[in-house]
């Protein structure tokens, strides 16, 4: 038998030798697997984010919204048929509220509309919301002062991105006043929500009172319309079961068939399930992309090594004629070509992690697990085998004696 | 302990063939020493490897310490190769990026040899072939002779039952031959069973016995009293 130990230490060796060409190796392998970390690290960190901000929807929270989002969410659904336009109304939250399973029913009016504080102007979307039973709904935080009450008239809570950015340096306090809408109705802050995430939803909200915010869209909305019915599955039934009775129901009332349908429902589990093909499909198109790169290195070790037996042929001859076996002769290239790619490997995770660390630092959301870490060490090394497969089996298929003759 | 039966090799390079030997049959005793001469081309150096068992016959049967190595494989010709035989060439075939100690260890490398043991053995060989001063040298920093003791010590570690040379003095001044001979003297009492391959006549004058091959076939084989 071989001692294994010692020809890790003879290719070992072999590399050492050819120091320069041994690290230009491994920048090869380096360069992919950091791609591969700090991409998939990437679309990982997006989908924890989103999956992060699905959490405060609430997984019993469901929200009715106009129009049938079906075929714009699937990335495999074709336009074929335009987005049915449909509307909702104030009867049809009542329908809805007769069911049973409903609970905390409210309306939700959505407009964009100019806000102007201390003579900053910008554009930003404003939730109309029932202060109560949106309160009872959503899980709220608040860093400052109250939030809406139902008989709040002109007053606002708004995120904590609108608080302390959107406006530049002057933070927007309890008691500030913004000035929105074309006629500059002015609105007193009554609330800060505390920091959701890193680009949490609610950061950049701006509640307003329903009726307010019916006032603000003026023409652009008929009487009695909303944005969204929000609404949650009582304790006890099933989020789907309540969802296909309430689909039932405003299907009759719209008078349309399910295929025509001018609504949908969002619920935790549909966002998370569009996210989820989302994010796969992103991090497929990434790690492609990166691994892209990973070939190239493949290839690049397949070189070297092939040039490794190429000068070392002489070397192989004096091996075999002293009893290494043609095993022997291809486990030695083998270390040498999976020690390539392993150390390529560590180097670029831990390359790849401090890409990562600097992305997470600019803003961009990045994850890191153990397990794509060791994912990408162990597949460096599975490169560095697969490509040395053919320059070693090709060195131990050397004829002793041609190897030896060679000069 | 060796003995060859109608060893035959042709090369084929397309249409052309070559007969490098052609019915080669004699057999070599423990502990004698045998010098192959001829002129190049003779077949004696692909005689050399086939006994060497780096080289297959096209034909014929040879066998080893009992066994027809006909009937083993790769790994176990390798085996056979590393237990069995010592190989000295002319031009040494040291590997450059190690030291002497290293080169002497490394046929151990292929067996169950502990490291330290490998050591002390490549160690030990080195001393006797008066190497004792130079184990940590590589070949470059070493004389002609001196690469060749390396050799030698190598081919000795593992303890062969037979010992194969091919023009061990070929590349050598003339002192430093002679000091090689002397070893393959002093091995030769020992009992070591020698083969050497060489077109040096004083080379030959030494063995007891002579095989003279022309043309891939035995033209002479005869032993001095």
């Amino acid at each position: 038998m071989v001692d294994h130990a010692e020809l890790f230490l003879y290719s070992m060796n072999n590399m050492r030798r050819r120091k320069m060409r041994s690290w230009l190796t491994v920048i090869g392998i380096v360069i992919g697997i950091a791609a591969i970390v700090t991409l998939i690290s990437v679309a990982q960190g997006l989908s924890n984010s989103i999956n992060e901000q699905l959490k405060s929807f609430g997984s019993n929270t469901v929200v009715v919204i106009p129009g049938d989002i079906r075929q714009q969410l699937s990335p495999f659904g074709g336009a074929a048929r335009p987005p049915s336009v449909g509307k909702l109304f104030k009867n049809d939250e009542e329908r809805i509220g007769r069911i049973a399973g409903v609970d905390l029913i409210s309306s939700v009016i959505n407009s964009r509309a100019s806000i102007d504080f201390k003579g900053n102007l910008v554009t930003a979307s404003i939730s109309g919301v029932e202060p109560s039973v949106f309160e009872g709904s959503q899980n709220i935080e608040l860093e400052q002062g109250r939030f809406l009450t139902d008989t709040d008239k002109h007053t606002a809570v708004i995120g904590y991105n609108i608080a302390y950015d959107t406006f530049g340096k002057q933070p927007v306090q309890v008691s500030s006043v913004l000035s929105i809408g074309k006629e500059g109705t002015r609105f007193r802050v009554v609330g800060v929500l505390k920091k959701a995430g890193s680009t949490g939803s609610t950061d950049s909200a701006i509640y307003i009172p329903l009726e307010d915010a019916r006032d603000l869209a003026g023409s652009s909305i008929t009487p009695n319309e909303v944005s969204g019915i929000r609404f949650v599955a009582k304790e006890g039934f099933e989020v789907q079961e309540v969802v296909d009775e309430v689909n039932y129901e405003l299907l009759s009332a719209h008078h349309v068939r399910e295929e025509d349908k001018d609504f949908s429902f969002l619920t935790a589990a549909f966002l998370q399930e569009q996210v989820a093909t989302i994010t796969a499909l992103l991090t497929l198109f990434l790690g492609g992309v990166a691994g892209i790169s990973l070939v190239v290195g493949g290839v690049g070790i397949a070189n070297t090594m092939f040039m490794s037996v190429l000068e070392r042929t002489r070397e192989i001859g004096i091996l075999k004629s002293i009893g290494a076996s043609n095993e022997a002769i291809q486990e030695a290239f083998l270390i040498e070509s999976g020690l390539i790619g392993l150390s390529g490997g560590i180097i670029g995770v831990l390359l790849g992690l401090l890409f990562s660390i600097i992305g997470g630092a600019l803003g961009v959301p990045t994850a890191v697990g153990i397990e794509l870490a060791l994912f990408a060490i162990f597949f460096s090394f599975a490169v560095g085998i697969i490509s040395g497969y053919l320059p070693a089996r090709n060195a131990s298929k050397l004829p002793a004696i041609v190897a030896l003759r060679y000069e | 302990m060796l003995s060859l039966k109608g060893i035959e090799k042709i090369y084929s390079t397309g249409s052309v063939s070559v007969r490098a030997l052609d019915g080669i049959t004699f057999s070599i005793r423990e502990g004698e020493r045998v010098s192959i001469i001829g002129p190049s081309g003779c077949g004696k150096s692909t005689l050399l490897h086939i006994l060497g068992l780096l080289d297959v016959p096209t034909g014929g049967s040879l066998m080893l310490d009992g066994t027809d190595v006909s009937t083993l494989n790769e790994t176990e010709l390798a085996q056979f190769r590393g237990r069995k035989i010592g190989f000295i060439f002319q031009s040494f075939f040291l590997i450059p990026s190690m030291d002497a100690i290293s080169n002497v260890a490394l046929p151990m490398m292929f067996y169950d040899v502990p490291a330290a043991e490998r050591l002390q053995k490549a160690q030990k060989m080195l001393g006797r072939l008066g190497m004792g001063d130079r184990l940590h040298h590589v070949p470059s920093e070493l004389s002609g002779g001196q690469r060749q003791r390396v050799a030698i010590a190598r081919a000795l570690v593992n303890e062969p039952t037979l010992l194969l040379a091919d023009e061990p003095t070929g590349n050598l001044d003339s002192r430093s031959g002679e000091e090689v001979l002397k070893i393959f003297d002093e091995l030769s009492a020992e009992g070591k069973t020698i083969v050497i391959v060489t077109h040096d006549p004083s080379i030959a004058k030494k063995s007891p016995r002579v095989i003279r091959l022309k043309d891939g076939k035995i033209e002479k084989d005869e032993r001095k009293k």
